[in-house]
């Protein structure tokens, strides 16, 4: 139960974390404002990581 | 303490919540809101998938952490990573329908996107909820 516990808390903070930076990133760049050419461009460099590197990168932080 | 417990075990259910009123969220602002005449029509489908793209890059991170520290066992960080590689190829395809739409800016083109990210988020809810059953 307890290491349950940390799981949870763990994934609770990092996700929050992460949406807390995308509401300021929105807040200072809202995406529905953008252009074509911007829309386009975020599009293109959007780099989605593999699954293994991630769950790999995540070991690695221990 | 039985109301710690039980409060720690709404925090997975609370978390999904989040991924699918962020998603869902992004997707009716293109439907109802009024964006400025300069604003792209794709612009809150490219940030809803942006947003799943974090999710999921925080969740599988997590999870490596936990697997590191424990938490998660090898058979557990192992199921963890098949529905990780099923978000992932879901993401891949929404981003290549993304930019068909935004290419040929046809309502079929449009139609298949909105299909996507609702695979995207029927995946990625289920990544989150395996990782918060984990015991």
């Amino acid at each position: 139960m307890k290491a349950n516990q940390q799981l949870v808390q763990l994934l609770v903070e990092t996700g929050v974390k992460m949406v807390v930076a995308e509401i300021q990133a929105r807040n200072s760049a809202p995406l529905a404002d953008l252009s074509t050419q911007t829309v386009l461009s975020t599009l293109t460099t959007m780099n989605i990581e593999s699954a293994e590197a991630l769950i790999a990168a995540g070991e690695a932080q221990g | 303490m039985v109301a710690e417990a039980q409060s720690v075990k709404e925090w997975p259910l609370r978390f999904r919540s989040i991924l699918v009123l962020l998603v869902i969220g992004a997707l009716a602002v293109s439907c109802t809101g009024t964006p400025r005449p300069s604003a792209h029509p794709a612009a809150p489908y490219v940030q809803a998938l942006a947003e799943a793209n974090h999710l999921y890059a925080a969740t599988l991170t997590a999870a490596g952490q936990a697997h590191a520290r424990g938490i998660l066992t090898n058979s557990q960080i192992e199921q963890v990573r098949v529905a990780g590689q099923g978000v992932e190829a879901a993401l891949r395809a929404s981003k290549v329908v993304l930019g068909v739409w935004i290419s040929t800016g046809a309502q079929s083109d449009k139609a298949a996107l909105v299909l996507q990210l609702g695979e995207v988020e029927r995946l990625l809810a289920n990544l989150i909820a395996l990782k918060g059953n984990a015991q």
